[in-house]
């Protein structure tokens, strides 16, 4: 009787467990971080408004940052230097050879110091073949270059522009607003693909391949990661009055099928709240494991969660999905920016000036570094026929792989005009076998798959054999396609 | 006896004198009030004001080092004989002088009068707090009364009630610009449910849905605004009210505690003191892609890259920028000085439109930004010179002329200047120009006042 009631007992508090972890999407209040790992926070330049919205770094360990303030600092050997000042809200650093390429609101400029007195005398318009018209959301992210040395951006909507032209909150009045573009070496600029709403983050693969986020909002249901290709439409569509064939009449008059059916998917949905509201630029681990064992991987900030997340990319019928995991939070302000250096430190820069962040600073500059421990976290995961197979950074303990260790679920999402969407058709999956693999580190989960579905994973019973627990216990992957069968 | 009639009379005199006192205090504020109607001594005070005052209290009474003039706080009385007082006897301690023997009584008297002609937002405003049934109860009812009181900052606090279902009431005399039309602003108000009321009538609610806007009477009224808290979350329940001009470019002074908040981070300065400034922001009355120059000689241009051509010309200041860069920046940053003229009237070189124009960039040469930009093959460069506070010099240079060798430049209508040019003849509204040997021509601006 007394066994009995004690079953119950637990079977109530999984249930109740399973049914928070089900239905809210609530951030994690906990503070998560791997082992191993710390944040340092990095002195700006005193009574200086130091939102930073681009980084890079060179090859001597100069960090080179710029704020919406409209400065470009150098920080070298513990000490800042002023390098350019007076641009329009950039939002994107890129050290290019001898000079460096500033994205802010009326062009790309290219910043050059030819005195070589450490500050820059030449402020040259590389490119700015869109439109701004004053309004204050019409931010330009980037640049990024690819292999061939063209660079590529993003053109933010606007919002409460009166001239514009909105199917939502967000809106165009022309001039590629809603777009990727492309500049050559040479500074020709072509409008490159379209349908972005808030693409606050840009960022090119070790591979020479482009990718951007876009923000949760009208037409963007949960924030998102898409591979940047030509002629593509990610589906916002008033940047459509853009786009030969369109014209504002005829955009008022399409049925949303119409539009879901010509956007791209993501290659991966990134979780409202849980994970992230407003993500930043993607940025790769090249570090060759100065960084710890999660090389190769996309690391990105949340400017509102003031956390990072990692993106775990799978090349399934030879595209890319993939999952998303919550790397670590409790930053200072809200994480805009990453840039990894040649010691493999990530700098994050930040900013919460008109957009709240969790960090309670409204801007500044921190940096995350390993000390060389092997945390116990998910290192990453792939589709397989059946299932999923989990692999983690240190071998699990034998006697945690159990089912009762991991639970699972799924859902998607309702595109439409509305400001995001809540989780549809939510479900609780069964969980039919898990096999643990012969090195320890992997275990392969059969379970029922449903293509474009989110599958959120939980693992939060399993244990390493060291008794360690993971600082991260779930992991949501983008299951737009199934493997097809050979 | 004798003693008791002394004290008597004392108490007398003393009742007397306070009466006397009172009568001459009430005599004076009325005096006062009714000068801050008359343009012509409130003119008076403005000269004496920018002259003495302004550079502690901000030529826009918005306060600096010295307090804010304009708003409802009045930390050391806001009654008009309190305040000519105060600026007879200044405060030592806080490092104002006494003018009373600096400046004659109606001299001082013109200076308040201005202050007081400049009075903006709420006085002698109360509050009531209704407790309502639940959060769909709209009605308004006196026996929902709970809490009454008066706000001596004279700006509304939602954040007074307490209880989760409530409407609240602030209710005062108002004090809106004389000269200009302005608007009440709720940013993010589309879940607001508020009214207000001017001189007893409704004001109809305006649209952008998610901005809505109220218009206000120009000067004095009465002013009641009703806010219905219903299902709002608790930070909508903090309502940021702005008064702002029609099109809602610019925010003008704050009418609750939280605008008052959001709105202290919209002043920044941004001055040319012993260098040149160059600012690429948003700026009010400016078109896009105007990039600023604020020159020692506290005379500024704004270049435009789209035009190529020189879209605004002012004297002063640089830029307030604080609008632009609080918040999400939704303001363009606003000159600080005055304007010697500004688009749609520009300098340009005839031929220039913003078809023809490719803005190629700008160098720093001794910290002056020379803008390059080419027209039809032609590749100019123009940069600006001021060595004194009335005068500025737009040195042109055509670099690799394929085409001519005679320019006109067109020259923007105003009576603000007078255009000459060493390089050929200036007419009406142009001046023709020939470059010398090196390609370099120059026009140069004397300001008129």
């Amino acid at each position: 009787m007394k066994k009995q009631i004690l079953t119950t007992s637990i079977a109530s508090l999984l249930l109740s467990s399973f049914a928070f972890n089900c239905f809210s999407q609530g951030a994690p209040k906990n503070t998560y971080k791997p082992d191993g790992y710390k944040i340092i926070t990095i002195e700006t330049p005193k009574d200086v408004r130091f939102h930073v919205t681009g980084i890079d770094t060179d090859k001597s360990g100069g960090v080179y940052v710029t704020t919406r303030l409209g400065d470009v600092w150098l920080y070298k050997n513990e000490q800042w230097k002023i390098f350019a000042e007076g641009l329009h809200e950039p939002t994107g650093l890129l050290i290019d050879e001898d000079s460096i390429l500033i994205a802010h609101k009326p062009e790309l400029t290219r910043l050059t110091d030819n005195d070589k007195d450490g500050i820059a005398d030449q402020y040259d318009n590389f490119a700015s073949g869109w439109d701004f018209h004053d309004n204050y959301h019409e931010f330009t992210f980037g640049p990024v270059k690819d292999k061939n040395g063209n660079f590529y951006g993003t053109l933010n909507l606007s919002h409460n522009n009166p001239g514009a032209f909105s199917l939502g909150a967000m809106g165009s009045a022309g001039g590629y607003r809603g777009f990727a573009f492309k500049v050559t070496p040479k500074g020709d600029f072509t409008p490159y693909a379209w349908g972005l709403r808030s693409p606050a983050g840009i960022g090119a693969s070790p591979e020479g391949l482009i990718f951007f986020t876009d923000n949760q909002g009208d037409w963007v249901p949960t924030s998102k990661l898409h591979l940047l290709e030509q002629g593509k439409f990610y589906g916002h569509p008033v940047s459509l009055i853009d786009v030969e064939g369109y014209t504002r009449d005829k955009l008022k008059e399409m049925p949303i099928e119409a539009f879901a059916a010509m956007s791209e998917k993501p290659v991966v949905w990134i979780p409202h709240i849980e994970v992230a509201n407003s993500p930043g630029n993607p940025e790769w681990d090249t570090t060759r494991g100065k960084f710890g064992p999660f090389s190769g991987q996309i690391f990105i900030g949340d400017q509102t969660q003031s956390n990072l997340f990692r993106v775990l990319l799978d090349k399934v019928n030879g595209k890319y999905q993939g999952a998303v995991i919550n790397f670590m939070n409790k930053f200072q302000s809200g994480n805009i920016r990453t840039k990894f250096d040649s010691q493999g430190q990530l700098w994050v820069g930040q900013t919460a000036r008109g957009w709240g962040a969790q960090g309670g600073k409204p801007f500044g500059l921190q940096k995350v570094v390993w000390d060389g421990t092997n945390p116990f976290e998910l290192l990453n995961i792939k589709l397989t026929t059946t299932g999923f197979r989990l692999t983690f950074t240190e071998v699990l303990a034998k006697n945690s792989v159990i089912k009762e260790s991991l639970n699972a679920q799924e859902w998607n999402y309702h595109y439409s005009g509305n400001y995001g969407s809540p989780k549809k058709n939510l479900t609780s999956l069964k969980l039919n076998n898990i096999k643990l693999s012969a090195d320890g580190k992997s275990i392969d989960i059969d379970m029922p798959l449903t293509a474009d579905k989110v599958v959120q994973i939980d693992f939060t019973g399993l244990r390493d054999i060291k008794g360690r627990s993971v600082s991260v216990d779930k992991v949501y992957y983008t299951l737009n396609e199934l493997l097809k069968s050979h | 006896m004798n003693n008791l009639i002394k004290k008597g009379f004392n108490i007398i005199c003393l009742f007397s004198f306070t009466i006397y006192a009172y009568a001459y205090d009430s005599d004076l504020n009325q005096k006062l009030k009714n000068m801050a109607d008359k343009q012509e001594i409130t003119a008076q005070g403005k000269v004496l004001f920018e002259q003495v005052c302004a550079s502690c209290h901000s030529k826009d009474l918005s306060g600096a080092s010295g307090f804010n003039l304009k708003d409802g706080e009045w930390i050391h009385g806001s009654q008009p004989s309190q305040i000519i007082e105060n600026v007879k006897r200044g405060f030592a301690d806080a490092g104002m002088l006494a003018f009373n023997n600096v400046f004659s009584e109606l001299q001082l008297q013109s200076i308040v009068a201005y202050v007081l002609s400049k009075r903006e937002g709420f006085e002698g405003l109360t509050y009531k707090i209704y407790q309502m049934e639940d959060a769909n109860d709209k009605v308004i009812s006196a026996e929902k009364i709970i809490k009454t009181g008066e706000l001596a900052s004279n700006l509304p606090d939602f954040q007074l009630p307490e209880i989760k279902h409530y409407a609240i009431e602030f209710e005062g005399d108002f004090y809106a610009p004389k000269d200009k039309d302005t608007k009440i602003w709720v940013e993010w108000g589309r879940p607001i449910d508020i009214d207000f009321y001017t001189d007893g009538e409704k004001i109809e609610r305006e649209e952008p849905i998610w901005y809505p806007t109220w218009k206000l009477k120009k000067g004095k009224q009465h002013l009641k605004i009703i806010y219905r808290a219903g299902d709002n979350k608790p930070n909508q329940r903090n309502v940021s009210l702005i008064v702002t001009n029609p099109d809602r470019t610019i925010k003008l002074f704050p009418i609750s505690t939280r605008a008052k908040d959001i709105l202290s981070d919209n002043k920044l300065e941004v001055k040319a003191t012993n260098q040149t400034i160059i600012l690429r922001k948003t700026i009010h009355k400016l078109p896009s892609y105007s990039i600023s120059v604020g020159l020692p000689s506290k005379v500024n241009y704004a270049f435009n890259t789209r035009s190529c051509s020189v879209v605004g010309l002012w004297k002063g200041d640089l830029l307030n920028i604080g609008p632009n860069i609080s918040g999400r920046g939704e303001s363009p940053s606003l000159p600080l000085g005055d304007w010697l003229f500004r688009s749609p009237e520009t300098l340009h070189l005839n031929n220039t439109d913003s078809k023809s124009c490719t803005y190629k960039g700008y160098k720093l040469v001794k910290q002056e930004p020379v803008f390059t930009f080419t027209i039809e093959n032609n590749t100019f460069t123009v940069t600006a010179l001021s060595k004194k506070s009335d005068e500025i010099t737009f040195n042109y240079r055509v670099i690799d002329n394929k085409n001519s060798s005679k320019f006109t430049v067109k020259l923007p209508k105003t009576n603000s200047l007078i255009w000459r040019t060493p390089n050929g003849k200036v007419t009406k509204n142009s001046a023709t120009v020939i470059p010398d040997a090196s390609g370099n021509f120059s026009i140069i601006a004397t300001f008129t006042k």
